[in-house]
């Protein structure tokens, strides 16, 4: 095998420690005429270093955004996307209509998907995953706040049993005109203006994501090109990488396939740009270059080894919240103790990570 | 005795069609030995079939393995941290013993109950049984997406059919206190039919004297059922109980297909939490450790219905 490919917030530690990863500085000059590094999205590149290394080369990119139904907060008398999480839980209530089976706002719940989606709330409120030991540090005022807003948003004004609602119930929900709003990943609008799986086609509008005390946070991935650490043919494999990742390639599979690209020569493209504005209204290209714009990229979850042992546990704070929001009860005393305890369970599994 | 199947022919076949030369001589020699010979290579294979996995879960169960790492030995560390001292393990144990409780006490009682009425006899009984017994034909994860539909709190049927008749809407899968019970409910629309089946036969084979006796004695069609029909049933009912209590501890697709564990950890049975441990958090050592203690409970539960049905055997 002399390729593979990987996505390093995810697999990175565990791929890394077993050393599976060829360095690829050594590479970095043997590229064809024109191929400019500076021209990618700083934050896709940032995603594919592990300790200041170069493990891979982007080959798309992806960030969050917030996606509205326009019609919806209309009726709702809101002149526009909330710009905060406090405009959020603010506009979800306005939206909120259960009897009508109109929901403010959906956003993921079920065990390991919700931390993808909280990581930009947690940012948001000056929380982090991890201090710089490396310590998961969930178990702070910031990430307390962080999660009760984000639980606030979908107890009071989601569906009901939203605690069961992943990716493919969010939205669902919002393709089917029923919530409000819901921030996920850019690759969800391609299914929200297909006619097939939508009912809202035409209706979305498209934001940059909320913002919290410390700003807007959205989390950035990007699948990388990586060469196997004991890959035969290395500098073959370097030369595939580096004529698919070069300009005429990425903007060419970007206009064809609507592959979203890292490099931000092909979003100034003119033939990629006509693509877009067939399929996309313009806010959604703003809102996605703005999101690729960010600072936390790539802290879709702790830097750790048991990545989904980890996400289930932020999970479980934020179920209990859920819970004892829906049962009428303040929940910043059951966010204390369960954000405590699963933080304890984190840093034990994370103790266990080889140095 | 031990010479199950493959015996030795009778000498006096063998012994007058005896050749010369030395190769005649090694058959006579290993003609005795025939019955453990001819079967070994089954053996051998089956063993190996069978001993391989078990002895490969006990070693992983003593080694710290995740994935992409070199295998560590660790002793009973797994079995200490992640079984034996670990909360989240006995809260899926205490779940995977509520659920597999309740529902094969509902079975039992609701499989034996439809299976007297069917065997009563009525018109259209056998299109009826036919039918009865479709769920059990189903795909678990096509019953399963069937059934999460209709529990949709906003657009399943269930909380229409209740708001139809003035009562509030449930959560159904989405409430930890409400996820076991609609996992059983739905468990046990596919699997009494398996009751009914099992408890049909055991009424087929019944021997009518006992009944007539105790008509003519004038016992109740109650009493008959109570004092006759339970207790000559009693060693089917054990086999029914015995197979629907394996399969219910072992319960893995209804629940993953619908609630992957949820709502939080309220439906994490022991099943699920082995298989999140060792395939999604690739944890494998942990994981063998927890299956060999599964196992072992599995096992515990199969010898005391074995215990009962000896007993049931000895009544009948």
């Amino acid at each position: 095998m002399d390729l593979f490919q990987t996505l390093v917030p995810f697999d990175g530690l565990q791929f890394s420690s077993a050393g599976w990863y060829a360095p690829l500085d050594e590479f970095m000059r043997l590229v064809p005429p024109g191929y400019d590094w500076d021209d990618y999205e700083p934050s896709t590149t940032a995603l594919l270093k592990i300790g200041g290394k170069m493990v891979g080369v982007p080959l798309h990119s992806e960030t969050q955004l917030l996606m509205y139904n326009k019609e919806l907060f209309q009726k709702a008398g809101l002149a526009g996307p909330p710009r905060t999480f406090e405009e959020a839980l603010a506009a979800a209530a306005k939206l909120h209509d259960p009897k009508d089976k109109i929901y403010g706002a959906v956003n993921r719940a079920k065990r390991v998907s919700s931390s993808y989606t909280l990581a930009p709330v947690l940012y948001g409120y000056g929380g982090r995953w991890q201090d710089d030991s490396g310590r998961i540090t969930w178990n702070t005022p910031a990430a307390h706040q962080a999660i009760r807003v984000y639980a606030e948003l979908i107890a009071k004004y989601g569906p009901p049993g939203v605690v069961n609602y992943h990716y493919q119930e969010t939205w669902g929900l919002f393709a089917q005109g029923r919530a409000g709003f819901f921030w996920d990943s850019s690759s969800t609008p391609p299914l929200l203006e297909d006619p097939k799986t939508s009912q809202v086609k035409g209706k979305v509008g498209y934001a940059p994501l909320p913002a919290g005390p410390q700003g807007a946070n959205p989390v950035v991935l990007a699948w990388g090109w990586s060469i196997p650490a004991q890959a035969p043919n290395k500098e073959a494999a370097w030369y595939l990488i580096t004529w698919l990742s070069q300009k005429p390639q990425v903007t060419e599979r970007a206009v064809k396939d609507m592959i979203f690209p890292a490099r931000k020569s092909t979003w100034e493209d003119p033939a990629f740009k006509q693509a877009l504005t067939t399929q996309y209204p313009a806010d959604f290209v703003s809102a996605f270059r703005e999101g690729l714009r960010t600072k936390a990229a790539g802290q879709a979850n702790p830097w750790v080894k048991a990545t989904s042992q980890v996400r289930d546990l932020i999970s479980q704070v934020i179920i209990a919240a859920i819970e004892e929001i829906g049962a009428g009860r303040d929940p910043m005393p059951v966010i204390r103790a369960k954000a405590a305890e699963t933080e304890a369970e984190a840093n034990r599994i994370r103790d266990q990570d080889p140095k | 005795m031990g010479r199950v199947g493959v015996t030795a022919p009778p000498r006096a076949v063998t012994a007058p069609a005896v050749g010369e030369g030395a190769g005649r001589r090694l058959l006579d020699r290993l003609d005795p030995h025939a019955w453990w010979l001819f079967p070994l290579p089954v053996v051998v294979f089956c063993a190996f079939i069978a001993l391989f996995p078990v002895g490969y879960t006990l070693y992983l169960s003593v080694h710290h393995w995740i994935s992409t790492d070199v295998v560590r030995f660790v002793g009973f560390r797994n079995y200490w941290q992640d079984v034996f001292t670990s909360p989240a393990f006995y809260r899926a144990a205490g779940l995977t013993a509520y659920f597999s409780v309740v529902a094969l006490g509902i079975q039992m009682v609701l499989g034996v109950a439809i299976a007297v009425v069917i065997n009563r006899g009525f018109p259209g009984k056998g299109l009826v049984r036919t039918i009865y017994l479709f769920p059990m034909m189903a795909t678990p994860v096509a019953v399963a997406m069937i059934w999460m539909m209709m529990y949709n709190p906003t657009s399943g049927v269930l909380n229409y059919l209740l708001e139809a008749v003035g009562l509030p809407p449930q959560l159904w899968l989405s409430d930890r206190r409400s996820v076991i019970p609609a996992l059983i409910l739905l468990d046990t629309w596919q699997w009494t039919p398996l009751v009914v089946l099992i408890t049909l036969a055991g009424l087929a084979a019944l021997p009518l004297e006992p009944f007539e006796s105790a008509l003519i004695d004038g016992a109740t069609p109650a009493q008959v059922f109570r004092y006759v029909t339970l207790p000559l049933l009693r060693p089917t009912l054990v086999v029914a109980a015995l197979f629907r209590s394996i399969d219910l501890l072992k319960t893995f697709d209804i629940i993953y297909a619908t609630t992957g564990g949820g709502p939080g950890t309220a439906s994490q049975t022991l099943n699920l939490f082995i298989y999140q441990t060792s395939f999604r958090d690739n944890l494998f050592g942990q994981g063998a450790a927890m299956v060999t203690i599964f196992v072992a409970l599995v096992l515990g539960v199969a010898l005391i219905f074995g215990r009962f049905r000896r007993a049931a055997g000895d009544l009948a």
